[in-house]
């Protein structure tokens, strides 16, 4: 019946479409689309070093097109609110006169390329970035450890095309999508894999957070342009990047469980585990690690009655030790000292 | 579901206003705005799906009906003069996890995103209960209880044991200026439904009963941004709030041993029967609390191409519910006239206050072309000002008053925690020359911990134990000092190693014990002296544009040398490679593999009763967890501009070994509690498989069918045939579960979809 209802929706939706549009039979675009050429922009105080956008696009015409429908496109080819945004390409790539009087080519005649090859050091390229971008999310890029390791801003966001906009060479994928993030790839995910292959791997793990979902990213958690705090988390702290979510944790409790205050990480594996809520190690172990009182926290917990079988007591059952100690955060409840109540 | 009808009439009316608005080959309208977009409708038609007992797993973050839904939709309207811009974005539309967001923005001038996500939970699909909860938040059983226990075996099955989190959002950022920048955000996310959490009614540990504890609670943030740009300089100042809301205060659960008046339930320990065996027991919930951000940050561009960079933030958290009685059993058992007193002494509520600072201070400096040389310094101070309220008794599981001699020193004041901790770091990175450049750098991390000093009682100090104890923490201060080296060598422009290597001591002052229950030689392993060892390695080989291949390999060895007991190895190593391949102009392939693995080592002791210190006792367990995760996938072009396709697989296999052992064979009293053996390992494998085809019909139209098959299996011991009641099984005693285990499955579905692209 469900297929039916889906079948008959999808008729009616390519009748309703052959109807209305003669040239539905036409031919499917190719993969590149040429877009359309932007209006153009004012022409370079005569002169100057500066060439103007209408010279650029005469030899990249396809780049320059494709860059018109972005975002940063628009506002410098169309809408520059000053001088510096008035020139256009020459904004990012330097001054053109004297690459176009020696003809062009990769390099010729001091432009700047931003490819993975170019001469420009990383540094440089990224100056110019962050000329614009230097505040915000910015603002500590510099010394961070992305910084530190020589990364572009290109090696993670293509500014020429829009790989999610109109136009755009295939078709979107499902998932976590930034507008106007200007990622070299569809989903954040993909960009940070280039690198982090071991994190990108724990979202497989059977206790993981919804990223593989396309609900988070790495983003979510981290300001990858760098932070004041380590592992470039966006918040102050661990714990606050955390309480973002999961605010009930964040107390004061009357109760404190010390760990907790100083540190989520202190149980939790934040990319990804093989133990429920994404902890480091299977409870009742991460649990003794730290407490060895008196009775049944100080035991192995083994069955010397049915080894074999290793039947589940009540300490390593499902949820083990918080079944019990449930409020393990912290509890606010005058009897819970020990966290049962 | 009529809002999916009307979800359905509205992009059909889009469609047919989109045809309207034009000829053939003329750009569509809308409103006066160039509209582009792509709009998805489909369904899905399963092969074979896991039953609704056996969904948890499959369905655990997302929804997979058998209906008809919108995959993917992106509406898209731009002003004539490309000034402004409208988006409309939506995902898995129809279904419980779908999401929208709306963003607009005029180029430099503003920007405004508004987001609607829903995020399901599933915990348990297969749960079993007999409780009835009536009001929300109180399970109520009949007196006499149900008996024998092995009837809760055959309790009506729950439904679903999950939650979902709706999140609402909205951002609106001005940019008046080019120099200026003005940002609000509001928030809210609204989490309802339920998940497992258990009540203890035995003391100390041999009984407890679990249920599903509705969950109704709302965390409403907001932020505030302004940020000013001059020339060489940047400033923001930043606010930001956060209120956590919980419907629930408190969670009421009847116990199934309860015996009186009638007999206890068959089943049941004879040490449930103990009286006073409370009949309901009350535990609190997660308390409304608040917090409030202010951050000042800066940065300014200083002559020699260094530039410094600072941030300034305090935060204030406030938490001031309503306290809970100590316990809402009539008769709990012990001095009832010790908790009458402390009930009359017990303030309102907490009074919670936490101040925290927060400073960062980073200097970078390209002193050459070849040279770059950062210093940071960095302080978190986490100053808890809430009331430390003293106790003279409190109400273990809602049985026994515990008070006087009973006391343990830790429960006689509730302590804060609060922390200091410092950063401080530098590093150089010189390239020495063309391929090769060095990094050599140096951290330093210094925790302070708040040390008081309190004399234990004769009457409480254990055979062997300390008569003075240091609360709240162990050690009041550790230093860890962290020297690092790192080469890059770039041989060529497309090829880059990356090699590096850390050591890292802590040490602290001396380890004293906060409590006199704990054993004196134990040492917490986040507060232990620890030596640690870090590799790494990463290749980068980008050879041609359309190959890239990536491979990394990280070691560390933590090593707790003084660590008696406690954590004493923990070793982590992971490898992997990665790469994406575009051999033809049609086809695309990618391929990666990651093998991760952890090791732990730690010494326990079984104590109790008068064996608190047999050496015989000891334990040592060995915890290790690997980790295999594959995937591989191709896109192709089949037939150009007609017919693209392409597959992706993923694998994940995770298994966990809990190893256990005795160096000595345990001999005394209670010998058998302390033997030590291996339990059964635990596996789970994940297998998933994509494959889809899309033709282009026309310009504009396109179907796609997508097969997907998804396999999830677990072999774990602690829940395979767990059930709300597990006798004989002689370990688990009387605790009632709710039986939550999750079940293997194999899915295969269909997903059909039209696509409209313009």
């Amino acid at each position: 019946m469900r297929v039916t209802r889906v079948v008959v929706a999808a008729g009616a939706l390519i009748a309703l479409a052959l109807l209305v549009w003669p040239s539905s039979l036409a031919l499917p675009p190719s993969v590149s689309i040429a877009a359309e050429p932007p209006a153009k922009a004012s022409p370079p105080e005569a002169g100057n070093a500066y060439v103007g956008p209408e010279t650029c696009q005469e030899c990249h015409e396809d780049s320059f097109n494709h860059f018109a429908k972005t975002r940063m496109g628009r506002l410098f080819l169309k809408h520059p609110r000053d001088e510096w945004e008035k020139r256009g390409c020459e904004s990012c790539h330097g001054p053109g006169k004297a690459h176009v009087d020696a003809g062009g080519g990769k390099g010729v005649g001091g432009i700047i390329s931003f490819a993975k090859d170019s001469p420009t050091p990383v540094s440089e390229r990224n100056a110019i970035c962050l000329r614009c971008h230097e505040g915000k999310a910015r603002l500590f890029w510099e010394g961070s450890p992305h910084d530190n390791r020589g990364l572009a801003c290109t090696n993670c966001h293509l500014v020429m095309r829009d790989i999610l906009g109109p136009g755009s060479p295939g078709l979107p994928r499902q998932g976590l999508t930034k507008p106007d993030a200007g990622l070299a790839k569809p989903t954040v995910i993909e960009v940070c894999r280039q690198c982090h292959l071991r994190q990108a791997a724990q979202q497989m793990y059977s206790s993981h957070m919804p990223v593989r979902e396309g609900k988070m990213d790495c983003t979510s958690c981290h300001n990858p342009h760098g932070t004041v705090t380590e592992k470039l988390l966006k918040a102050n702290s661990l714990n606050d990047t955390c309480f973002q979510c999961h605010a009930d944790k964040r107390g004061p409790f009357l109760w404190e469980h010390p760990p907790v205050v100083e540190s989520c990480a202190n149980c939790h594996s934040p990319h990804g585990s093989n133990h429920e809520n994404m902890l480091l190690f299977p409870k009742p172990r991460l649990c003794q690690q730290c407490h060895i009182e008196q009775r049944h926290p100080t035991s192995p917990q083994t069955t010397p009655t049915a080894p074999a079988t290793r039947l589940p007591g009540e300490f390593i059952a499902f949820r083990a030790c918080v079944t019990c100690h449930r409020n393990i955060h912290g509890s606010n409840h005058p009897s819970g000292y020990r966290f049962t109540r | 579901m009529s809002y999916r009808r009307a979800a359905g009439f509205l992009l059909a009316g889009f469609v047919i206003s989109l045809a309207g608005s034009g000829g053939a080959g003329a750009e569509p309208e809308v409103f006066g705005l160039k509209a582009s977009g792509d709009v998805e409708v489909g369904g899905r038609v399963f092969i074979e799906r896991p039953s609704p007992e056996d969904r948890a797993k499959f369905e655990e973050y997302r929804d997979l009906p058998e209906s008809a839904f919108s995959p993917y939709l992106r509406l898209r309207g731009d002003s004539k003069d490309d000034f402004y811009t409208v988006e409309i974005f939506g995902e898995n539309i129809g279904q419980t996890d779908q999401k929208f967001q709306l963003h607009s923005y005029g180029v430099g001038k503003f920007n405004f995103l508004f987001l609607w996500d829903q995020i399901p939970h599933i915990f348990c699909t297969n749960c079993r209960t007999l409780y009835v909860e009536n009001p929300q938040a109180t399970f109520s059983l009949p007196t006499p209880r149900p008996s024998p226990l092995s009837v809760w075996n055959s309790a009506p099955l729950i439904d679903e044991v999950g939650f979902r989190t709706d999140v609402a959002a909205v951002a609106v950022g001005f940019t008046p200026t080019p120099a200026w920048d003005i940002g609000l955000e509001g928030s809210a996310r609204f989490k309802h439904g339920d998940r497992p959490l258990g009540t203890a009614f035995g003391t100390p540990g041999n009984q407890g009963a679990e249920v599903a504890a509705p969950i109704e609670d709302t965390t409403y943030g907001a932020h505030l941004n302004l940020g000013f740009a001059g020339k060489g300089y940047q400033l923001q100042f930043g606010y930001d709030f956060s209120l956590y809301n919980n419907d629930i205060d408190a969670l009421r659960v009847d116990n199934p041993c309860f015996g009186l008046p009638a007999a206890l339930p068959a089943g049941c320990g004879a040490g449930s029967g103990n009286p006073p065996a409370p009949a309901t027991g009350q535990g609190s919930l997660a308390p409304d609390n608040v917090a409030h951000t202010f951050t000042l940050a800066g940065g300014v561009n200083l002559p020699l191409n260094t530039r410094l960079t600072s941030s300034f933030s305090y935060s204030l958290r406030f938490q001031d519910q309503a306290f809970l009685p100590f316990t809402i059993a009539p008769a709990p058992g012990g001095d009832l006239a010790a908790l009458a007193q402390a009930q009359a002494n017990l303030p309102a509520s907490l009074d919670g206050q936490v101040n925290i600072l927060r400073f960062k201070l980073t200097a970078t400096s390209r002193l050459t072309e070849d040279l770059t040389a950062t210093g940071r310094f960095r302080v978190y101070d986490y100053d808890d000002n809430s009331s430390e309220i003293p106790f003279t008794a409190y109400v273990e599981d809602d049985r026994q008053v515990v008070s006087g001699a009973d006391l343990p020193i830790r429960a006689e004041l509730a302590r804060r925690y609060p922390y200091t901790k410092y950063d401080a770091g530098g590093d150089l990175r010189y390239q020495l020359f063309q391929p090769l450049t060095l990094k050599v750098a140096f951290d330093w991390e210094q925790w302070i911990r708040e040390a008081d000093q309190v004399v234990v009682p004769a009457t409480h100090v254990e055979v062997g134990g300390d008569s003075v104890v240091h609360v709240p923490r162990e050690v009041f201060k550790t230093n860890q000092y962290t020297p690092k080296v790192m080469l890059d060598y770039t041989p060529l422009d497309w090829l880059l190693f990356r090699f590096g290597y850390a050591f890292s001591t802590r040490t602290g002052t001396d380890y004293l014990q906060a409590s006199e229950e704990q054993l004196a030689l134990l040492r917490k392993y986040d507060m232990a002296d620890r030596d640690r060892n870090r590799w790494d390695f990463l290749a980068d080989i980008m050879a041609m544009d359309n190959l890239t291949f990536a491979a990394t390999f990280s070691y560390t060895m933590d090593d707790y040398g003084d660590s008696q007991f406690g954590l004493q190895d923990a070793n982590n190593w992971a490898a992997g490679g990665d790469v994406t391949w575009k051999p033809l102009e049609w086809l695309s392939l990618f391929a990666g593999y990651v093998h991760e693995e952890w090791d732990t080592q730690s010494r326990h002791k079984r104590r109790s009763g008068t064996e608190l210190n047999n050496p015989t006792f000891d334990w040592v367990s060995q915890t290790d967890d690997r980790y295999d995760t594959v995937r591989a996938g191709f896109n192709v072009v089949i037939i150009p501009q007609r017919l693209e396709g392409g597959a992706n697989y993923n694998f994940s296999i995770g298994r966990t070994n809990m190893n256990a052992s005795n160096p000595l064979t345990p001999v005394g009293t209670g010998s058998a509690s302390a033997v030590a053996a291996n339990f059964p390992e635990i596996e789970t494998t994940l297998n998933q498989v994509n494959a889809f085809l899309r033709y282009w019909i026309t310009k504009n139209f396109s179907a796609k069918v997508m097969y997907s098959w998804e396999q999830w299996q677990q072999s774990d011991f602690r829940f395979d045939g767990l059930l709300p009641f597990n006798f004989p099984n002689p370990n688990t005693g009387d605790t009632i579960f709710l039986g939550m285990d999750p079940q293997n499955y194999t899915a295969h579905w269909f997903t059909l979809s039209l696509g409209y692209h313009f």
